[in-house]
């Protein structure tokens, strides 16, 4: 029952994750769909904010929508006001909502602004400059009286109709009504959110906005499948040189540990453990895929195989063996040095017990003891490590995957979070946060079932 | 003194005494009588022929470029300046010098680490704390100050993301709304009968749910979003690295709970200030900075594959990790690669050795 309420736990922890990653997705400074307009065919440049092309794929993208669910403000509509560029309207826009506390008037002269700014071509050159003196005088006054005199005179001067923000005389009305609401904030509940778009493409069969990449515009799980699958490969091979590796040396220390060369071996490790990936992986390809010293190994994975032709499959996995060895060794290298010390340490605390003494007036040899009973044992007790190692390799994978120029999933996600792309992104943080939390389920249930009828067993024979 | 915090003092002291030790402007001039500082000043002041002067060090500033030493000067090439202005440690492409990088690398990976361990560990001590404290797992909380806490927040929601006024303001109205909550327990009101919340489980799955998503991916997707600065990433790190402390904490007040001395205090009638000032923290205390100097190494080596991933700081400021990119570029700059990449370790070294010293016996400041 334990494991049912952790997963639905889960579940909903994902979701917040999610949630959380949308709100944040509000305070982007720059904006994405500029990016992916100007990745389109019609346009050369990018837009303009107020470009009728933007504002319609503003509109279609959902990013006029709120982000979530509910939402506690007294300023106009929770999305409003980020897109405005000049930071002088931003502010004047602000400042009136918190003064009145009413949203929608608000709302409407900031509708009216962004019109004002689509048409504002229509002004004759000569009038240019007092205009935008009386404007930038309306924007800064903070007393109704001067706002409405000096927008008397602005429309005065104004040559068209459709230049005018009028609503902003009705500001006075609601003022004189209630001063005292700009302290009281509003609970708002949207039904059709950003939030709500990204569940409804969950089932929507890769057709909705949040299904398709805003750059490339392939599905996200076509981008992704791929480069999990290479992050997938080295992750395992990773894995298991560490267990591997870490295993021999440790035993092959504690064997020996009467031995003088052995204390040096020790405190060379705790030096190793404290040196940082990406060093390692730098000196690595200096010494051994550099053109001036060593060409042994190649370090560009572009090239291998596996990547370069479109056939992914067993066989270029087995030719492209040379470039996986630089990338493995970079990941594991810190993992074995903190995996080895972590297991000496468990063989020091096995090994002082009372069923190693009884083995060992049995006649059994030292290395059977070590290999046989003791590494069992050892194992389990840091059973908390072997499990949390898949999600940190995972991590690490994002600077060796630079490094090598490895097209995994750190690599995807570097490339989206540059360019902004946001379906990528949240879909890659789902991916990522689903893996680690299946990692911190098996633990659990590991250390509940496996783990616990172990130590019950020893309690038993005790 | 241990020999591990003379190394992390001697790369505090080069934070500290940055800009006196590299800097392009010299550090005395005396010009027509008149004596000036100029490595005080932000203006740049040109240096006539009969100036008497005094330059730094290093005289260079991390970042500038001098296009006569420019394209990966090694450290025992002939370089085309004096002896005095000679790059001891080599220079970058654009002729920038690699020590002046290295010096404010230590001053930018001091900082960030420092800071945002400081954050994380006020965090995991709060938390980690107040889970071990709420007994048997359990919180009490009136009924009084459950009914004051949603108009509360509220109000602190809406003071902070809607109220153009000053930060000042904001934050002290923030504390007061704090006290209120605070003097509503002492208030004896009719229903002050007091629920219990779960806060020791609420703390562990708030654990999970931060560390799901692992450290790097999770500044890397944000640092893509928010501008490029110094003090969102420390405000990152800090927000990102608090569990590993909280859990430690917990369990370690849990251990001193359990103790006869703790008990023997508690019989005597000993406040819970006198207990924790005299019983708690100095018990915590090692932990607590075995703790820190953990959450301090793995700050700066994020701060660091950040830079090297082109995600930290902005691209003026050199660190340690930028050092180490634009060595990438390069297959015969081996002197970009190995100086930043062994202070980076050397000071790493010391924090862990440092953290580990908890265990040991022979644990003296």
């Amino acid at each position: 029952m334990r494991i049912v309420g952790k997963i639905v736990f889960v579940i909903a922890s994902l979701f917040l994750v999610i949630a959380f990653s949308f709100s944040l997705m509000r305070y982007q400074s720059n904006r994405p769909l500029q990016a992916v307009t100007a990745n389109n065919n019609f346009s050369q440049h990018t837009l303009s904010v107020y470009d009728p092309v933007y504002l319609s794929f503003y509109h279609q993208y959902g990013l006029d929508l709120p982000s979530f669910y509910f939402s506690i403000s007294n300023l106009a509509l929770p999305d409003s006001f980020k897109y405005l560029p000049a930071t002088g309207e931003k502010d004047f826009l602000i400042y009136w909502s918190c003064k009145t506390g009413d949203p929608n008037t608000i709302h409407k002269v900031y509708l009216s602004l962004i019109n004002f700014h689509n048409e504002e071509w229509r002004i004759p050159p000569s009038q240019v400059l007092k205009l935008q003196r009386l404007l930038n005088q309306i924007i800064t006054s903070r007393n109704i009286d001067t706002l409405n005199n000096y927008y008397a005179q602005y429309v005065d001067i104004l040559p068209h109709e459709s230049l005018t923000f009028g609503e902003i005389s009705k500001v006075q009305k609601i003022n004189t009504e209630g001063i005292w609401k700009q302290w009281v904030p509003t609970f708002q509940l949207h039904t059709s959110n950003q939030f709500a778009l990204w569940l409804s493409d969950w089932s929507s069969d890769n057709k909705g906005i949040y299904a398709k990449s805003w750059i490339t515009k392939n599905t996200v799980s076509s981008l992704i499948k791929k480069p999990f699958l290479i992050t997938l490969i080295i992750t395992l091979i990773t894995v298991l040189m560490i267990v591997f590796y870490s295993i021999i040396i440790a035993a092959e220390l504690f064997l020996n540990k009467e031995k003088k060369w052995v204390v040096i071996i020790q405190s060379v490790f705790h030096f190793l453990y404290s040196i940082p990936t990406f060093f390692i992986g730098a000196v690595l390809i200096f010494i051994f895929a550099n053109p001036y010293q060593l060409q042994t190994f190649p370090a560009n994975f572009s090239f291998a195989p596996l990547v370069e032709n479109d056939s992914f499959n067993f066989i270029s996995l087995l030719k492209s063996w040379s470039y996986f060895i630089l990338p493995v060794i970079t990941l594991s290298f810190g993992a074995i040095v903190f995996f080895t010390l972590m297991l000496y340490r468990s063989f020091e605390e096995e090994y002082s017990k009372n069923y190693v003494l009884s083995a060992k007036m049995m006649g059994v040899s030292n290395r059977t003891i070590i290999y046989k009973y003791i590494l069992k044992n050892a194992i389990y007790s840091s059973s908390t490590f072997l499990f949390l190692l898949f999600p940190a390799l995972l991590s690490g994978s994002v600077i060796v995957e630079q490094l090598f120029s490895i097209a995994g999933i750190g690599n995807l996600l570097i490339t989206s979070a540059r360019s902004q792309d946001v379906p990528v992104l949240i879909n890659l943080f789902g991916l990522i946060g689903f893996i680690t939390v299946l990692c911190f389920i098996s633990l659990d249930y590991f250390q509940q079932k496996i783990a616990g009828r172990l130590l019950s067993n020893k309690e038993e024979k005790e | 003194m241990n020999w591990k915090f003379k190394i992390i003092l001697f790369f505090a002291l080069m934070a500290i005494l940055a800009p006196v030790i590299s800097n392009d402007k010299p550090l005395l001039l005396i010009s027509n009588n008149q004596i000036s500082f100029p490595f005080l000043s932000e203006e740049y002041k040109l240096i006539g022929e009969n100036d008497f002067y005094i330059m730094p060090l290093v005289p260079y500033r991390a970042g500038a470029s001098d296009f006569n030493n420019a394209d990966f000067k090694s450290p025992f090439d002939s370089q085309n300046n004096s002896l005095l202005y000679r790059h001891w440690l080599g220079t970058t492409l654009r002729g920038c010098d690699v020590l002046a990088g290295i010096i404010s690398g230590a001053r930018y990976a001091l900082i960030v680490g420092f800071f945002s361990a400081l954050i994380s560990l006020v965090i995991g001590l709060l938390l980690g704390a107040g889970s071990a404290f709420s007994k048997n797992g359990l919180l009490r909380i009136t009924w009084l100050q459950l009914l004051m806490l949603i108009p509360l927040l509220l109000f602190n929601f809406n003071l902070f993301f809607n109220v153009p006024t000053s930060i000042f303001i904001k934050c002290s109205l923030f504390l007061l709304s704090v006290a209120v909550l605070i003097f509503c327990r002492g208030i004896n009101w009719k229903f002050n009968l007091g629920i219990k919340i779960n806060f020791e489980n609420a703390e562990s799955q708030l654990t999970i749910l931060f560390s799901s998503v692992p450290r790097l991916f999770f500044i890397v997707a944000i640092m893509g979003i928010l501008h490029q600065g110094i003090l969102t990433l420390i405000i990152l790190l800090g927000i990102t690295g608090w569990m590993e402390i909280a859990r430690v904490v917990r369990s370690e007040i849990q251990k001193i709970q359990s103790m006869d001395y703790y008990a023997a205090a508690k019989l005597s009638g000993a406040s819970w200030i006198r207990i924790t000032v005299k019983q708690l923290l100095p018990n915590l205390k090692p932990l607590l900075m075995a703790v820190f100097a953990f959450s301090f190494a793995g700050a700066i080596i994020s701060e660091a594959s950040l830079s090297f991933l082109g995600f930290g700081l902005a691209a003026n400021q050199v660190t340690w990790g930028s050092l180490i990119l634009e060595g990438k570029e390069s297959f015969h700059a081996w002197w970009l690669i190995l100086f930043p990449g062994l202070c980076l370790s050397l000071c790493l070294y010391a924090l862990f050795a440092i953290a580990r010293g908890w265990n040991s016996d022979n644990y003296s400041l």
